[in-house]
């Protein structure tokens, strides 16, 4: 069964309209990227919707000293803090979802989904997400190749 | 740090690098290993199976999406959605605001310019009308410019009455035929000729000089386009079948007469009227 943690209501944070703008205008239109990349991890919609709450919050926090990030690294830093919101909160302990998508992506193991969905699903490079998982790039490419051959292997259907 | 084909195995080097490939951006560590990996594992069913699955993949991710309500709920984390619309309503606000100066400006400048036009038409048009020639103030100014610097003012000076004659007869844009007295009495001397161009009208002058005057009396022969009736109404005169009518100054007289049927002459001088009438009428017989 999918675990989440106990829903709380997070504090409005007060800012300027320069960043207000920031965030709605660099970081809001990823939501649905960020969003997929959560439920390849999570296998559930509820809960791929709590980490990305989660992680827009954390996103929200640290927009004062990310306010001068290029635009092109706002959604590898999305994707880095969705994936360690999803390794601190212990949305591990998920059992999924029942789509027919998350049937086919159960068998990879977590990293390969986490290396699938960055690179495949969201479009980060090998580099960016290899950078946003903290793993070396080779490893990215390991998960990568092994998330691939078992999905064309399997030939789930979804 | 790049990849480098050592670290990986056969099966990773081909599904690790299959978009690479794809997009014709294979590292230079890899693509010499990768083409022969892909013809042992069949190449077309690879690329094919990768191709499709990709595709299935990102089509079924598309399905999920936020809903409006968990967007907003993201907005609502950096500005509160009651202050969001207090903002939205000041900027709809400032944005009316705009536009209703906008709109002014544009009304403003709209009576600008038709109070501008006006005034360009009053221009053209009162201009012209504050132009149309008045030979009454014109010529008796004229007159006395002429008395007083007749040689200056005169552009034929001549006692001839055929060079005065021709020289009126050429002269360019005349729209009307030059009229002279020709048999004024003996004691008036031809003095010579000149034409006034006043833009709106162009006036012949022909003056002549007494032959015995102590202070060489002039009268002056103005002929110009128009008709008699043109000018301010005055007591008509006949002198001998000439009609006339009389003006006068402080210093001059002024008689006026249709010499022919469009042209308008007037003769001035410190004469009386019945005197420059006398003058007139010898002028035109022969």
């Amino acid at each position: 069964m999918a675990t989440s943690p106990k829903p709380q209501k997070p504090p409005v944070l007060q800012y300027d309209e320069q960043l207000v703008n920031l965030y709605e205008e660099r970081y809001l239109p990823h939501v649905d990227r960020v969003y997929r990349f959560a439920f390849a991890l999570t296998l559930s919609l509820e809960t791929a919707y709590a980490c990305v709450k989660a992680t827009y919050q954390q996103a929200a926090v640290k927009l004062p000293s990310t306010k001068h990030l290029a635009e092109t690294g706002i959604l590898p830093l999305l994707v880095e803090t969705c994936w360690k919101v999803y390794q601190d909160a212990g949305y591990s302990q998920s059992s999924g979802g029942n789509s027919g998508l998350s049937s086919a992506l159960k068998p990879l193991s977590i990293s390969e989904r986490a290396s699938l969905a960055a690179v495949d699903v969201v479009g980060l490079s090998t580099a960016d997400a290899a950078k946003a998982l903290t793993w070396p790039e080779v490893d990215v490419r390991r998960n990568l190749a092994q998330a691939r051959r078992t999905l064309i292997q399997d030939k789930p259907q979804f | 740090m790049a990849v480098t084909a050592g670290q990986l195995s056969d099966n990773d080097i081909l599904y690790g690098y299959l978009p690479e490939y794809l997009d014709g951006e294979l590292p230079s560590t890899i693509a010499p290993k990768y083409e022969q990996l892909l013809q042992t594992a069949g190449k077309e069913s690879v690329l094919e199976e990768f191709q499709s699955l990709r595709g299935r993949l990102q089509l079924s991710m598309q399905s999920y999406y936020l809903r409006d309500r968990e967007q907003s709920e993201l907005a609502a984390l950096v500005q509160d959605p009651r202050v969001k619309a207090t903002v939205e309503n000041v900027k709809i606000a400032e944005l009316e605001r705009g536009v209703a100066v906008s709109t002014m400006v544009r009304r403003v400048a709209m009576v600008v310019f038709v109070v501008g036009l006006g005034v360009a038409a009053y221009w053209q048009f009162g201009k012209t009308s504050d132009n149309t020639f008045k030979p009454l103030e014109y010529l008796g100014y004229e007159a006395l410019a002429l008395e007083e610097a007749s040689r200056e003012r005169l552009n034929l000076p001549s006692h001839e009455t055929k060079e005065v004659s021709q020289y009126l007869a050429n002269y360019p844009g005349l729209d009307f035929k030059p009229r002279m007295l020709r048999n004024v009495p003996a004691s008036w001397e031809l003095e010579g000729a000149t034409v006034i161009d006043y833009e709106v009208a162009k006036v012949v002058v022909v003056m002549y000089d007494h032959r015995t005057s102590k202070n060489n009396e002039k009268i002056i022969h103005f002929s110009f386009a128009g008709r008699l009736s043109d000018l301010p109404r005055s007591e008509p005169g006949n002198m001998r079948g000439l009609i006339y009518q009389t003006y006068a100054s402080n210093d001059q007289n002024m008689i006026a007469w249709q010499s022919a049927p469009n042209v308008v002459s007037m003769l001035v001088g410190r004469r009386s009227a019945d005197e420059l009438a006398e003058i007139a009428v010898a002028g035109h017989n022969n």
